[in-house]
Parts: C-alpha cells; sequence; structure tokens
C-alpha cells in the first residue's frame, strides 16, 4: 500500500476574515502520544494485567441452544473439583434485568435461554484451567424451545417469542413524516427504489472484554476496560441490585473499544458477583469465542429505501423502511436505530422524509454499539439509491452530491442544526484527488469508479438529557498540570488530544500535562467514548477548566509580581509581565514557582480550574425529532475498485478520505481514526462474516472471520482534511473518530456495479455474490430472474434512460437479475 | 475455550483433576521412537498438536508428550547423490520456502510453503507438522501430492516405510500413519532429463493473506520438444479427502494447448468434491477449482518453457 498524505489543513490565511480565533502553534502540531512508551514497553496496564492479592479467574458456561427452557442445573460435580471456590446460577443473582434502554437481561439465566452464548452459570477458581474445567462439570438440562433464527422468523405470523412482553418481536418502534413524502413523491420525475441488508459485524477488538473485581464492606471496585466508566457503573448497579453509590468502576487501558465496551454485557457483572461470593478478588476476561458468541456486534438491518428526484437532479422525498434484528436482549440497539433512521437526513436537502423503523428481537447475539452507531447501514442502503439515481438521472454522483448538499446553516428535517459544514469541500476535493474526471475520461476495463458521503455527530444526547463532560485542571506547586477527568482513551489517544488542548491554553508543555484515568470515585463525571464525542465535548470542558485554571494563576502572579493580570501571559512554563509602569525590569516567574507562592501563604489556595461543557443539543422526542448534537462532522470518500472477472474478487485500487472535522487537532492522530475506519469499513464491505449453523457461529473464531489486513488496504490511499473551523468546538474541533467508516460499504458496493454491472444488496461483498451476479448477466434471457426489470417502470418518467450498467434497480432491488445478494453464498449468510 | 455443552457424564463423588502431564525430550531419534512407541504418548512440535486440536482430532489426554521438532536427524534439506531434494520433517516451512535448491528446481513446493499464513508461523511449524495434522486445507500437502513425493516413516518396531501423501493421509487400518509413527523425512523426485518441467502453486484466497484458502491449486507439467504434455500432474486440496490427484493421463501426449488446459481444469473440476464453508458455497469453489487450476496449469507450461515471469522459470 502506498499512502500519499494530502496535507492537513494549515492555519487559515485570514484567521479573521473567518470570524476564527488565532489558534496556538500546539494546535495542529503532530504531538506524540503521551502513552506510546508504556504501549510500546509493554507497560500498559489492561483489563487482563490487573493483579490483586488472592485473585482468583472466572469462566462462564453458555447455552448450546438458540432458545430452551432451563430445566435444571445441577453444579454439585463442579463444586467439589479442587480449586472451585464459588459456581454461581441465575439463582445467586439479584434476579435483577438491565439494560440501557429496555431491561430485559438478566446476568444469569433464570429460566430461560434466548440466544447461543446466553450466559448460564460461572466459576470461580484458583487458576483458569480449574475454572473451564469446573464449567465443563456442570450439568444443564434443557429444553429445546422453537426459535426465531432470521428477521422474517421472528416478524411471521404466529412466531415463537423471544421475550413474552414483546409482542410480535417488537422490541422497538417509530416513525414519522416530516414534510409530507406522497405529496413529493408525486412531484418527483425520478424515483429509485431498492432493499438491501447488513450483516452482523464484530468490533474484534485485540483485547477482549475483561474485569476485575473486589469487594470492601458492601462496596464493589471493578477495573474494567469500558468505554464508559460512569454509564457502566449505572447499569452494574442496577444489575447487581445495588445502590449507585455501592459500585466503583476503574478504567483500566483499553485495547480496542469501538463501541464493544461501552457496558451492554454480562462480563462484568458476573465478575462482580463472583467476587462477592468468593469474598475474593476474581478477575473475568472473555475468551475470543466468549467474545464472538456474547458481545454486542453491529446491527444487521434491512432498508427498504425509496427515493424522489426532479429531472434536474433536486432530491424531492425519502421514504424508509428499517427492520433491525437485535437479538435476544436490547443493548444500546434502539438507540442505534434511531440514528440509522434520521442522521442521515443531515446530509441533503430533503423537502420531505417518512420513516417507519422497527427493532425485533430475534433467537441471535444480542446486537449494540459499533463504531458509527447505524450511519454505516444507513449510508450503505441510502447511498446505494443515490448511485441508482445518479445512474438514471445521467449526472455523476460528485455533481449530484454538490447539487443537494446541505451546507453551515442548514437545518435538517429533524432539527439537526448544521454550524460548521464543509461537505460540498469534501466532495470537491475527495473527486479531485482521485482524479475522477480523468478516471471517467479514461476508463479501465473492470474498474469502477465510486463516491459516498456521510454526516456524523460529535456527542450526542443519548442517555437522558445529558451529553456533558466535566474537569478539572489542577497547577501543581513543580509547575506541571494535571488534568482530572472522565473521559477515558479508548486507543485513538484521545488523553493526548486533551493534554495538548490543556497545554495549549495554559501555555505548557504537553510533556508537562498530565492526564488522569476515570475512576468514578475520584474523577469528574462525564459520559465516556462514544458518539465521536470527546475532542468536541470534554475538549470543550477540559479547554474551560484550563482557561479557569490559567485565569488563577496570573491573578496569583499579578500580586505576587505587580502587574495587572491582564497584561501577564505564560509561555514555555513561565509566567512573563511586561515593564513596570515606572521603567522598572519585566517580569518573569516559573509557574510552579508562582503556585507555591499562592498556596504558602496565609489563607493560601491552590491553583484549579473547573471546566464543565454539555452538548449545545436537544434531547430528541419519540420520534427522533431534536437536534442531536452540538456539531456535526462530515466526509466525502471515493474509490476505484477492480473486479477479477474470473473470481469476483476485488482490489481497491485507489481510496481517497476527505474529512470535515473542523480543526485537526493533531493530523497524525486524525489520520490514524480515519485510516482505521476505512479499514474496518473494507472488513464491513467486504470480509468479515461468519457461517452459521442452528443460530450460532460455526466456528467463532478468527480462523473463519476475517479481519481486514494491510493486504486488502487499497493500493493508494489519499487521506485529507477540508479546511473547516467549527466555532463551538475546542480551537474549533469536531470528532473524528467514527465518521470515515460509515460510507465505506456504500462506495465499494457502488464501484463493484460500475466495474461489472453487479450490485450486491447484502453486505458483506464477497467475491462469490460477485461471481454469481456476473454469471447470471450472462445467462440466456428465458433463465433470468422474471421479476428483474429497472426501477423506471414504478416511476413517473416513462421516458427515462435505464442505468446503462447496472440493471439491478428493480422496484424491489434484491430481485434483480444480475444480484448477487440472492446467490447460493447469502442464502447461507445469516443464520440459517 | 467456551464450553457449549456439558459434557461430563454424571456420576458421584468428586471429580479428580486432570493428571498433570509428562513432558519427555529425546535425544535421538532412536529415543524419541522408542517413547512415542509407550501408550499414551504423543507427539509436540510443528503445531501438530494445534492443529488437531482444532479439529477436535487431538489425541484423547496424552500421559507424555514427546517433542521431536529439536532433533538434527529431521533437521534440514540435503541433496543427496542421485539427486534428490530431502526434507527433514522438523524443518521449518519458512527454511523449506527459502531453500535455494528447491526453488530451483520445484517452484510449487517452494510457493505452496512460503504461502502458509504468516512468516511468524511459518518459522515455527515443520514440515512433518504440517503434514501429519492432516488437515485437507494445508498447502505443502497439495504440492507433494501433485509432485510424487516420497515421505519416509519410521517406528520402534517395524524400521521405516515409504508412502505417497495421499497414502500417509489413509486412517491407520488403511495403510495410512499409524500410532507410534514418525514422519522423519520428505524426498522430492527429481526432474527428468530431456523434458522441459515447470510446476506452480495457485492459492485463491479471500482477504490476500493469513487464512486458509478458498480454493488452492498444485500443477506439475512437463513438455516435449513439439510441446505434447509429457507430464500432467494436478492437486486440489480444501476438497473431500484432499488432497485429492486429479487423474489426467488421458491427456498426455496431446499437444499442451488451451484447449488440453481447458480439459484438465475441467477434470478438476468434475472430479474434486469441495464443501460449504464460510469461503464458498461447493458450487462456487467447483468453479474456481477450475479457474485456478488452468492458472496453475499455464504458470507451470510457462516455466517450463523457460517463459515464466516468476522465480524459478527453468528448464
Amino acid at each position: 500500500m502506498s499512502t500519499t498524505e494530502m496535507p492537513a489543513t494549515g492555519l487559515p490565511s485570514s484567521a479573521l476574515d473567518l470570524g476564527r480565533a488565532v489558534l496556538p502553534p500546539l494546535i495542529g502540531s503532530p504531538v506524540e502520544r503521551i502513552d506510546a512508551l508504556e504501549k510500546v514497553s509493554g507497560r500498559a496496564t489492561y483489563a487482563a494485567d490487573t493483579r490483586l492479592p488472592r485473585m482468583l479467574y472466572g469462566a462462564v458456561l453458555r447455552s448450546p441452544h438458540a432458545h430452551a427452557r432451563v430445566v435444571s442445573v445441577d453444579t454439585s460435580r463442579a463444586k467439589r473439583l479442587p480449586g472451585v471456590h464459588a459456581v454461581i446460577t441465575g439463582a445467586d443473582t439479584a434476579r435483577v434485568k438491565w439494560g440501557a434502554f429496555r431491561p430485559d437481561l438478566y446476568p444469569l439465566a433464570l429460566d430461560r435461554v434466548r440466544y447461543i452464548g446466553d450466559e448460564v452459570a460461572a466459576v470461580a477458581a484458583r487458576d483458569l484451567e480449574t475454572a473451564r474445567r469446573a464449567c465443563e462439570l456442570i450439568e444443564v438440562v434443557y429444553e429445546p424451545l422453537p426459535a426465531v433464527l432470521s428477521l422474517d422468523e421472528a416478524l411471521a405470523e404466529g412466531a415463537p417469542l423471544v421475550h413474552d412482553d414483546a409482542e410480535g418481536n417488537v422490541a422497538h418502534e417509530f416513525s414519522f413524516d416530516r414534510g409530507g413524502a406522497d405529496a413529493w413523491f408525486e412531484r418527483s420525475d425520478v424515483v429509485v427504489e431498492g432493499v438491501w441488508e447488513t450483516a452482523r459485524q464484530w468490533h474484534a477488538s485485540i483485547e477482549t472484554i475483561g474485569c476485575t473485581a473486589e469487594w470492601a464492606g458492601d462496596r464493589v471496585s471493578m477495573w474494567v476496560n469500558t468505554q464508559t466508566p460512569f454509564l457502566a457503573r449505572q447499569r452494574y448497579a442496577t444489575a447487581l441490585g445495588l445502590p449507585l453509590r455501592a459500585v466503583r468502576v476503574v478504567q483500566t487501558e483499553i485495547g480496542g473499544g469501538f463501541g464493544g465496551k461501552s457496558g451492554d454485557d454480562n462480563t462484568s457483572v458476573i465478575c462482580a458477583i463472583l467476587a462477592r461470593r468468593t469474598g475474593r478478588p476474581v478477575q473475568l476476561v472473555n475468551t475470543r469465542e466468549d467474545e464472538f458468541l456474547a458481545s454486542r456486534p453491529r446491527i444487521p438491518m434491512r432498508y427498504r429505501v425509496r427515493l424522489g428526484f426532479t429531472a434536474s437532479g433536486l432530491v424531492t422525498a425519502k421514504d424508509i423502511e428499517v427492520i433491525a434484528d437485535n437479538g435476544a436482549y436490547t443493548g444500546k440497539a434502539q438507540a442505534v436505530l434511531g440514528a440509522a433512521t434520521v442522521r442521515h437526513d443531515a446530509l441533503f436537502n430533503y423537502r420531505a422524509v417518512r420513516a417507519h423503523s422497527r427493532l425485533v428481537y430475534t433467537n441471535l447475539v444480542p446486537t449494540g454499539a459499533f463504531r458509527g452507531f447505524g450511519n454505516p447501514s444507513a449510508d450503505w442502503a441510502v447511498g446505494q439509491a443515490w448511485d441508482l439515481a445518479a445512474g438514471k438521472l445521467g449526472i455523476e454522483v460528485p455533481d449530484l452530491f454538490l447539487l443537494n448538499a446541505v451546507e453551515s446553516g442548514s437545518v435538517s428535517p429533524h432539527n439537526h442544526k448544521i454550524t460548521s459544514c464543509e461537505l460540498k469541500q469534501c466532495i470537491t476535493k475527495a473527486a479531485e484527488a482521485i482524479d475522477w474526471a480523468g478516471k471517467r475520461a479514461n476508463p479501465t476495463p473492470n474498474r469502477g469508479l465510486a463516491m459516498g458521503v456521510s454526516v456524523h455527530v460529535s456527542g450526542r444526547r443519548s442517555f437522558g438529557d445529558y451529553d456533558g463532560s466535566s474537569a478539572i485542571v489542577r497547577l501543581t506547586e513543580d509547575g506541571r498540570a494535571t488534568v482530572i477527568v472522565g473521559e477515558g482513551d479508548i486507543g485513538t489517544g484521545a488523553r493526548t488530544t486533551l493534554a495538548q488542548i490543556a497545554a495549549a491554553e495554559l501555555g505548557l508543555a504537553v510533556a508537562d500535562v498530565s492526564v488522569s484515568r476515570p475512576d468514578t470515585d475520584l474523577t469528574t463525571h462525564a459520559l465516556g467514548a462514544l458518539a465521536s464525542r470527546v475532542t468536541y465535548v470534554a475538549g470543550n470542558a477540559v479547554k474551560r477548566a484550563a482557561e479557569q485554571a490559567c485565569g488563577r494563576l496570573l491573578e496569583a502572579a499579578a500580586r505576587q509580581l505587580g502587574r495587572p493580570a491582564s497584561q501577564l501571559w505564560v509561555a514555555d512554563g513561565v509566567v512573563h509581565g511586561p515593564a513596570g509602569p515606572d521603567g522598572g525590569d519585566p517580569v518573569s516567574s516559573p509557574v510552579g514557582t508562582v503556585v507555591r507562592a499562592e498556596l504558602y501563604r496565609p489563607d493560601g489556595e491552590p491553583v484549579i480550574g473547573i471546566g464543565s461543557f454539555d452538548n449545545p443539543s436537544e434531547f430528541p422526542d419519540q420520534s427522533r425529532y431534536g437536534n442531536e448534537s452540538g456539531a456535526y462532522n462530515f466526509a466525502a470518500e471515493a474509490a476505484e475498485v477492480e473486479v477479477d472477472p474470473a473470481t469476483g474478487a476485488l482490489t481497491v485500487t485507489e481510496f481517497a478520505a476527505v474529512v470535515d472535522c473542523g480543526t485537526v487537532l493533531n493530523p497524525p492522530l486524525a489520520e490514524g481514526q480515519v485510516e482505521g475506519g476505512i479499514a474496518q469499513g473494507l472488513g464491513m464491505a467486504v470480509t468479515e462474516r461468519f457461517s452459521w449453523r442452528d443460530g450460532g457461529p460455526r466456528r467463532p473464531n478468527f480462523g473463519d472471520y476475517k479481519l481486514p489486513t494491510a493486504g486488502i488496504m487499497p493500493r493508494k490511499l489519499h487521506i485529507g482534511f477540508a479546511d473547516s473551523y467549527e466555532p463551538t468546538g475546542p480551537f474549533g474541533a469536531k470528532g473524528v473518530g467514527e465518521i470515515s467508516l460509515d460510507p465505506v460499504p456504500s462506495i465499494i458496493a457502488s464501484a463493484v456495479a460500475d466495474a461489472v454491472g453487479v450490485r450486491v444488496h447484502e453486505l458483506p461483498i464477497t467475491a462469490e455474490k460477485v461471481f454469481w451476479g456476473m454469471s447470471a448477466q450472462g445467462a440466456p434471457p428465458d433463465t433470468a430472474d422474471p421479476t428483474a426489470q429497472d426501477a423506471r417502470s414504478s416511476a413517473p418518467e416513462p421516458d427515462a434512460a435505464p442505468a446503462p450498467r447496472d440493471p439491478a434497480s428493480a422496484p424491489h432491488g434484491s430481485a434483480s437479475a444480475p444480484d448477487a445478494g440472492r446467490g447460493p453464498d447469502s442464502r447461507t449468510q445469516e443464520a440459517r | 475455550m467456551t464450553t457449549l455443552a456439558a459434557e461430563a457424564g454424571s456420576g458421584g463423588g468428586a471429580p479428580a483433576p486432570r493428571p498433570p502431564v509428562a513432558l519427555a525430550v529425546p535425544r535421538s531419534l532412536d529415543e524419541a521412537l522408542a517413547l512415542l512407541a509407550q501408550d499414551g504418548a504423543a507427539v509436540l512440535g510443528g503445531g501438530v498438536g494445534h492443529t488437531l486440536a482444532r479439529h477436535h482430532r487431538a489425541p484423547d489426554r496424552p500421559s507424555t508428550l514427546v517433542p521431536v521438532a529439536g532433533l538434527p536427524a529431521l533437521a534440514g534439506v540435503r541433496t543427496g547423490p542421485d539427486g534428490r531434494i530431502t526434507v527433514g520433517a522438523a524443518t521449518p516451512l519458512d527454511d523449506c520456502a527459502k531453500a535455494a535448491a528447491i526453488a530451483r528446481v520445484w517452484p510449487v513446493f517452494t510457493e505452496a510453503c512460503g504461502s502458509v499464513a504468516t512468516g511468524r508461523i511459518r518459522r515455527l511449524v515443520t514440515l512433518g507438522g504440517n503434514i501429519a495434522a492432516h488437515d485437507d486445507a494445508h498447502d505443502p500437502p497439495v504440492a507433494l501430492t501433485a509432485l510424487g513425493a516420497d515421505l519416509t516413516v519410521r517406528a520402534a518396531r517395524g524400521g521405516s516405510r515409504t508412502l505417497s501423501v495421499p497414502e500417509a493421509l489413509r486412517p491407520a487400518a488403511d495403510g495410512g500413519l499409524r500410532p507410534g509413527e514418525l514422519l522423519v523425512a520428505v524426498t522430492l523426485p527429481t526432474r527428468p532429463r530431456g523434458a522441459a518441467t515447470g510446476s506452480a502453486y495457485r492459492k485463491y484466497l479471500v482477504r490476500g493473506v493469513w487464512e486458509y484458502a478458498c480454493v488452492h491449486v498444485a500443477a506439475v507439467v512437463g513438455l516435449d520438444g513439439e510441446g505434447r504434455a509429457t507430464r500432467l500432474s494436478l492437486a486440489v486440496g480444501s476438497v473431500e479427502g484432499g488432497p485429492v490427484a486429479v487423474p489426467l493421463d488421458g491427456l498426455l501426449g496431446g499437444r499442451f494447448d488451451a484447449d488440453l488446459v481447458e480439459e484438465a481444469a475441467r477434470a478438476a473440476a468434475s472430479g474434486t468434491r469441495p464443501y460449504d464453508d464460510v469461503k464458498g458455497s461447493a458450487a462456487y469453489k467447483t468453479r474456481m477449482i477450475g479457474e485456478f487450476s488452468r492458472r496453475a496449469l499455464t504458470e507451470a507450461a510457462h516455466r517450463a518453457r523457460g517463459t515464466g515471469h516468476h522465480a524459478g522459470g527453468d528448464r
């Protein structure tokens, strides 16, 4: 892979013209990660590195059935195994259901198991081998029950219920019609329609989920690799039947989160129960198989999308129907479905949008938050419809996007208020980077070109009417600063960015700023690393705290140096002041000296600043109306893909990503986020899947589950950033952690369609699906699918030209002839 | 490990903890064979145990593990006085892939060994371990089947035997590797004099690296001065009963051209039975076996003619 780096945006050339603050030199500089040394030297303490005296090890026994009644559990043999300290079942729990939005999960099954992997019993023993052996000795009698192993089975008339209180297996449902979709469709010249489906994708972090728990009296301390310590504490307390005050959560180092470590699974809860039962610290870390069977992968969603356009290419209306596979328990899936239904409406100037979304229980692995939070599914399905429309309209995709893109000041149908927006700049730059015009002018056989766009939030008001963060900045007596903040770092470099923001505000070197790790007993309250929020929300809180600390420092220095605070400044760790009015020399004093002098006096005080920032957003109502974030980030990405006509295998020959994340605080960190998102997007688009049997992955390990490697990264990769400034962001910054992933599956699908005329409607886009699609193209007409026809037949413009190279735009897109989504491969793909 | 089903039998009494396993390190091949002749002994080394465990075919709780990868008698690549190359069973696959003597003569074997997993794994696992693991998805056995290589196996009693790869992989009762037997060496054939011979290995990977192949095919082609096929060997892995040698004798003597390649590819596709898995449906794999047979045969013939553009093109 040869990476061509487009330079990150420099400082604005005319900062005043743009209403921007002049940025300190630290902002936008490639500051090295503050945790680089401890990570590369192996000193970082990840969840499984925690060691407490007398610590025991846990293991979990899981259901082998997709749906069954638990008739009996006999733990007597397991308990007699030497070295076993406790064997627990549902009877040993508080018997309380928990969950982020819809409490439906017991820590251990009481009388029913609802998916392969459901927790039935757990063991604490002197070592892992003994704990696992003891699990084998637990005797469980199951009475298998009829299971629903797909969306269609779950929604079928008279289907067995996954939860008795969810009629028709619908866990959550909402709909809206904003702007009058029918009327706008009637006024449309071109209508495109299709059905697109995504699959489960696992976070597959290099470090699995893990916890170490220890009780002291009635309080439990949990060292967890959670992305969201404060939210997790709340849920763990519920699950354990304890008051909030009885639980302390401390964040360990985190080896990748991607949404998968945001506290919706049972591992930590079981660990705490084992620790209480044994009276000793217990560590419980998922095996890779545990992680595949019982973490919370990306939600498969089936979209039916309908888009209307005027003949000149202005988008009129959008109508979507979304069915999402919740799996057996809810977690954050209903919030994900909300984002997957509304967020992308902040991309284009739709006149009307209508949606009906349902979250459906199945007897499959529960699903939940994953980088992108519903956006990749939406961008895939809706992006495919846009690509079809461009073909029908005869307008190049970038031009169609530019014609309809939102701008600063736009307001979406859901009241998403767009402050800074450089979407058009992203589209133009991405097209230039990949040489769209040149490639179109000189097409290469079997190569296709495509573009996708996305919008993401910078924090999201999801968990009650608060999306805030708070921080304390303490200037120390030795001239450094400690930032105390509850957000944490899941591997993105967020702590480095926060140190950079504090250092820039304080006038200190980054090396002189340390950032705490979240501890619900010690650090400030915060929601954690989710929704691309840490840079924007925590960044603002830290900046405000640093600003206040700096102000107090200068007030102290003013008293000490005899100059007004307004004339003082900090540079390189020293407070400086001008010459006195009576001709004295300029004054200066090291920060540490000022701090110590302020403290070492009668009624002295520490120099501390506090800061808080609540996202200037609205808590969306039940129909998802409300401005979910104070700032939105945007991206345009383009790809050239080559398809091997003999196999259907694809190679991404070139990829360009241009992201509007406001000010780029730290270019290498931002580029890393963009690059990583593209890799994970390619995994979702092309390689990541399981073969399923009876409701579970046949082989829940990396032998079958293909994470992307360097081998499938684009042969040539351009990463760039828009010249952008977010007025509400810290130094103009917005979030950047997720957006580059969002449009990737859609882009790959469109590029394959452009290359060989096959549009796959069900992820992932395997070579086999493309191959069968190409084979069907060559089939004689009488054997082709008789339902295949172009969307024109249902569109009000009878003379619109069919998309020349894409015969897949049938009224139900997945029924068109060269549609590999329905090839033999796809039928085996999902839970059948 | 996740225990999906409680497999423990019922019955009272405290369950016994697992007995400890002995590690018996042999100093010589004879000592290794003597140890392996004992009940409850199992070979350790070369990645065998790991692969067997993955397929749930590991020996039932061995009482003694006998590491063999360090035995000098099993190490290294040697060329004998007859020109045949012998590879010790404990030779790491990475050494096999880097042996110039092999690459000059049989690039199909070089490519197969070099395509396994990743460099770290190739440096750890051995040729003998790779074969003895009995996995039809493994690469070197496919190349060795196409080549018609000889495997030398030894036991404490009964001396040594010589087997082909397909013979060795049969059940013990049908003449395959028996308990207590150790694969000690692999001997590659010489190239016939007077005929241009080329070979090639083609592997179809979904992700491009570090995965079991969707299909993998080894080809050996011999051509006479008139361009007629004097040797045609094609072996296919990841199919039922694999690796499978595709019978192509009916095509010998014919002119090696596109039609012959097509017929051979068709024979490979129709003569093998791939299975459905996450890498693809059986129907797709059958089509790909045809395609990759075409590619392997074409490249092997290129190399036979000395026109190959890959290393190992030779005459």
